[in-house]
């Protein structure tokens, strides 16, 4: 009797209905769950990376393809420096590695037209590639370690590319670009519109480039040879698919010491290359 | 009439709590999918859900795949017949800061069941102030900015895109 009068009390009924409602909005939740993604999307970045400009100075390298004359090459005229500074009269012109293969290009000092590809492993002038790390080659010879390095470091700890004429560029040669002028264009976005306009070039919905549109007569752009209707097509290497592409080598240009603009001008490939001091 | 009552009563409970055991962090999850698509990514989000509302704490909103702004906070409230998403301390990127300056105090999204047919928007910042309308029948953005005096002085580039109205307003209009 007691009991029946609990059963149908007005309070019970209604918890017994929160609770089916609960027990249904619980499993449908649970159903919903089933179908829903168990994970978000994640943007990687590559903060670090710094798209550098690295000559290899291609035109000599296949000159001395045409003459066989491909590494292993060992013979007399060896120059023995002390352990762990750079051959005296060796010079590293390039570098090609990844994490299990690689090749440098080396030459003479005395003859820098003759230069060879040297594989991991191959000797050179009685030197053995043993290794490649970041900037420079590690070669042994006698038991004894030699580093070859790619390019001098300045007093100031700068890196210098060496001077090498560019035959490709527009002014035969590389224009100097001053730090304070990358500094003042990084920190003042608004000085750099005020000079150039830049627009990008699509294919489709692809991005093929960036155009510029205008440019100011007697700018620091100007006279960095860019023309009104180039299209810039790469830089330091890494073609511009993306507004990101573009903006990842902005936001590094002052960790950068040399720079080389691949542009489309009149239907030819233009190569512009700028050294940073 | 009681019946009516009663079933109405269980329809609104058994609604409330639907919303609240939703699976949000899920929801959140199927929304950046979509948002993906228009190529927005939030990343380093930290979630807290408090049932009736779903808070995202220290995103940072990559668009195209360039970094553009850390969002403090993002809230979202789900009261079915009124619905808001609230940002809260943006701070925009450097690269974005060519356009605008750097900190939106406030943005916030309402929907409402009795104007189905449009989201209104408001932003707060350096910027000035902008009421946003997106009509979702037309497929259209109506932007209207009151711009700040930095906003006038400094990004009179980004306000090239509006039209000014006598009043000192500019108008971005947009199909979407």
């Amino acid at each position: 009797m007691f009991m029946s009068k609990i059963s149908n009390s007005f309070v019970v009924k209604f918890i017994m209905r929160l609770v089916i409602l609960f027990a249904v909005a619980k499993s449908v939740s649970l159903m919903i769950l089933w179908y829903l993604p168990k994970e978000g999307v994640t943007q990687s970045s590559n903060k670090n990376y710094v798209a550098t400009y690295q000559k290899v100075d291609f035109k000599i390298m296949l000159q001395n393809v045409e003459k066989g004359n491909i590494a292993a090459i060992e013979g007399a005229g060896n120059s023995k420096v002390n352990k762990g500074t750079t051959i005296a009269n060796l010079m590293l012109k390039g570098i090609y590695a990844t994490q299990k293969k690689g090749f440098v290009i080396v030459t003479k000092k005395a003859n820098p037209s003759q230069a060879a590809i040297v594989a991991l492993g191959e000797r050179y002038e009685g030197f053995t590639l043993s290794s490649i790390i970041k900037q420079s080659a590690i070669f042994y010879k006698n038991n004894e370690e030699y580093v070859l390095e790619l390019e001098a470091v300045n007093s100031n700890g700068q890196r210098v590319i060496k001077g090498e004429k560019n035959v490709d560029s527009e002014h035969g040669d590389k224009v100097d670009v001053s730090k304070e002028d990358i500094s003042f264009y990084t920190k003042n976005p608004e000085e750099v519109w005020k000079e150039i306009s830049i627009t990008e070039v699509k294919d489709g919905e692809d991005i093929k480039g960036f155009e510029v549109k205008e440019i100011k007569a007697g700018s620091k752009f100007e006279s960095l040879g860019l023309k009104k209707g180039d299209v810039i097509v790469k830089v330091n290497n890494v073609v511009l698919k993306s507004y990101k592409d573009a903006i990842d080598i902005y936001q590094n240009v002052g960790d950068i010491s040399g720079i080389s603009l691949v542009v489309m001008r009149d239907n030819q490939e233009v190569e512009l290359v700028y050294e940073v001091n | 009439m009681k019946k009516i009552a009663l079933f109405l009563l269980n329809i609104f409970v058994f609604t409330a709590l639907m919303l609240y055991l939703l699976p949000k962090e899920n929801l959140y999850y199927l929304l950046e999918q979509n948002l993906e698509k228009e190529s927005l990514v939030f990343n380093n989000e930290k979630f807290k859900d408090k049932g009736l509302q779903f808070e995202v704490r220290d995103s940072v909103l990559f668009y195209k795949g360039i970094e553009s702004a850390e969002i403090g906070k993002t809230r979202f409230d789900f009261f079915l017949l009124y619905n808001a998403v609230v940002f809260k301390g943006v701070k925009v990127s450097n690269i974005a800061q060519n356009f605008m300056p750097p900190y939106v105090n406030r943005v916030d999204f309402r929907y409402t069941i009795f104007d189905p047919l449009r989201i209104r928007g408001k932003a707060r910042g350096e910027f000035g102030e902008a009421d946003i309308f997106l009509h979702l029948l037309e497929k259209k953005i109506r932007v209207i900015l009151l711009p700040s005096e930095i906003m006038l002085q400094k990004y009179k580039n980004s306000l090239k895109k509006f039209k000014k109205s006598e009043d000192g307003e500019y108008v971005y209009e947009q199909n979407i």
